[in-house]
């Protein structure tokens, strides 16, 4: 099980339905959602056949960034 | 130092073709086109200096990519003449050979390591002690990390006790090439960071840390002097970051959201960690008056704080920095602060990367943190196309001898000889901007320290953006569109100096105050 982010690319938040077939996509747990995005846990291909049902959506891993640390450490 | 000609692709903003309701991208990219069918280096316009000699080898089609030749050192002025476009690397794919003669050297060197590392094991430790240098009370939580070979980053490194103590093991050695001495940042102590530089320690020494006297110049306050509490008015700048300690005397958060995904929204304060975001909204924007406060860049402007690090982790989702852009430009923010980064080598992230030419493309300045990799490629999203990526630079004077700051000093130094580019700072081609990153002053929660990085280099540069567009009312009142973006990034251009470090380490320069 992964994360992945869907992102909508069109310039208005993403139709209506589309939040309806995401939520009934099997195997994705949909964890969050904003008007443009959503964050979904399951298999990768779960994620991926779920982006290709929703027109103009984008599919990616979820990835984390840090905060850039300038301390010195041993090793 | 010889600048380099190096092939690059310039794109639309979006997509792969040209808008046809760009007009200014449509006749740039027809232009272009006309250039590749007789490829020769040709002048294209800047706004801000001698035209650009640029050669275009190449090209997809009319309102298509074009392949072309330039100089690296030209790529800030490109970027900043011909906001319209994406510069983007050529990149090349090889055959996936197996690495060969690494692994065989890895393996010896563990071999030989061995032995030694035993012995150091049995050696006796040695115990010191960390006080406040004002009062000799012992200081519990200093990270100290003391360096046998810092070129090896060979030693031993704890955390002091409630007395102060920390106990290293050494290897049966005395001789430190470097101590330092890290007081904890949330609640910030009011301690400067402590370097000592080859020293003998010996059982029961005592390391004095010295009180940060707020009044004190260091580099920021050196080249941003005493702001009017009213500079950057009319300005909102989004803190992308773990929060801003909301009940700082210093710091006025007019609003924003916690954007960490399964946490209250609402919840957008300093999340209890490292203090980051509240010393990066300080250097921004806070409001005290030295000697019992602090004065940040533009405490003038409207402050919004957008949580992305959790309660207790380290990493920030790229969902959660993505959502916290969509939400800072619907909130009608002109500049977002982000000082964070991905790790060396990490590749380009096409989701981030979206939100950010989203931002540019709804009239937003995206100012990201290079990365304190040491002279290391530019991390992503600083990277990024549409980020303006921020490198450190520091300034000898800046801050007292035997503190942290004094072991990030390094080559290359400026037409003034005080000034340098920090050691940490990561450079390359898509540096934009320098700023003043070592051995800052700023808030913290419950109080003040410091901290260095591209981190606070970051929002001294956004900090300055946003007092000089403050005096842009015209520009602040455009549509919020890629015009605005580039108008913007006109006015800073016209009023960024170089300091002599070159554009692979500075961009185009420094904002001016």
């Amino acid at each position: 099980m992964a994360r992945f982010v869907l992102r909508y690319s069109g310039d208005t938040a993403a139709p209506q339905e589309h939040a309806a077939i995401a939520d009934a996509a099997p195997d994705l747990k949909i964890l969050d959602r904003t008007p443009r995005m959503m964050l979904v846990e399951g298999e990768e291909d779960a994620a991926r056949n779920l982006a290709a049902r929703l027109s103009g959506w984008t599919v990616h891993p979820e990835v984390q960034y840090q905060i850039p640390d300038t301390r010195k450490h041993i090793g | 130092m010889a600048s380099k000609t190096k092939r690059y692709i310039l794109a639309p903003v979006q997509g792969f073709s040209a808008s046809a309701n760009n007009a200014a991208e449509m006749e740039l990219f027809a232009h272009l086109h006309e250039f590749s069918l007789a490829p020769a280096i040709r002048p294209l316009s800047s706004s801000f200096g001698p035209d650009i000699p640029v050669k275009v080898i190449d090209s997809i089609g009319e309102t298509k990519p074009k392949l072309i030749e330039c100089s690296s050192d030209d790529l800030p002025a490109l970027r900043a003449s011909h906001p319209s476009m994406r510069i983007l690397p050529v990149v090349y794919y090889h055959p996936a050979t197996r690495p060969r003669q690494a692994i065989m050297e890895a393996a010896a060197l563990a071999a030989g390591a061995a032995a030694p590392a035993a012995a150091a094991a049995a050696a006796p430790a040695i115990t010191i002690q960390v006080v406040h240098g004002a009062t000799q009370t012992p200081v519990a939580g200093v990270q100290v990390v003391a360096f046998t070979n810092f070129a090896a980053k060979a030693g031993s490194q704890g955390v002091t006790d409630a007395q102060g103590r920390v106990t290293l093991q050494l290897g049966g050695t005395t001789k430190i090439e470097r101590l330092y001495t890290y007081p904890p940042t949330d609640p910030g102590t009011g301690l400067w960071p402590g370097l000592g530089q080859n020293i003998t320690l010996k059982q029961g020494d005592v390391v004095r840390l010295l009180p940060v006297d707020l009044s004190f110049e260091d580099c920021v306050r050196h080249f941003y002097k005493a702001p009017t509490l009213t500079e950057g008015k009319g300005v909102t700048v989004g803190v992308v970051d773990s929060g801003i300690a909301l009940n700082h005397p210093d710091l006025h958060v007019s609003g924003g959201r916690n954007c960490v995904t399964g946490e209250n929204p609402a919840d957008f304060g300093d999340n209890a960690t490292e203090g980051h975001g509240t010393h990066v909204g300080g250097i921004i924007a806070a409001r005290g008056t030295p000697p019992q406060g602090i004065r940040g860049i533009a405490p003038g402007v409207t402050l919004r704080s957008y949580r992305v690090f959790s309660q207790g982790q380290s990493g920030a989702s790229n969902y959660d920095i993505a959502k916290a852009v969509d939400a800072a430009i619907g909130d009608g923010c002109t500049i977002l602060n982000m000082s964070l980064g991905g790790p060396q080598g990490g590749g380009v992230d096409p989701h981030l990367a979206d939100a950010i030419t989203a931002a540019h493309n709804a009239g937003v300045l995206v100012f990201v943190a290079n990365g304190n990799d040491g002279r290391q490629p530019v991390t992503f999203p600083a990277s990024a196309t549409f980020s303006q990526a921020i490198s450190a630079m520091g300034r000898e004077g800046t801050f007292p001898p035997d503190t942290e700051p004094a072991g990030d000093v390094a080559a290359p130094f400026g037409t003034d000889k005080a000034n340098f580019i920090a050691e940490f700072s990561d450079i390359g081609p898509q540096t934009d901007f320098t700023g003043p990153g070592v051995g800052v002053i700023s808030t913290l929660p419950g109080g003040y320290g410091i901290m260095s990085g591209t981190s606070m280099a970051t929002p001294a540069e956004v900090g300055a953006a946003a007092r000089l567009l403050a005096a842009q009312p015209n520009i602040l009142a455009m549509k919020p569109d890629a015009n605005r973006t580039a108008a913007m990034l006109a006015a800073l251009a016209a009023k960024t100096t170089p300091l002599g470090f070159t554009p692979t380490y500075e961009g185009k320069g420094m904002i001016e105050p």
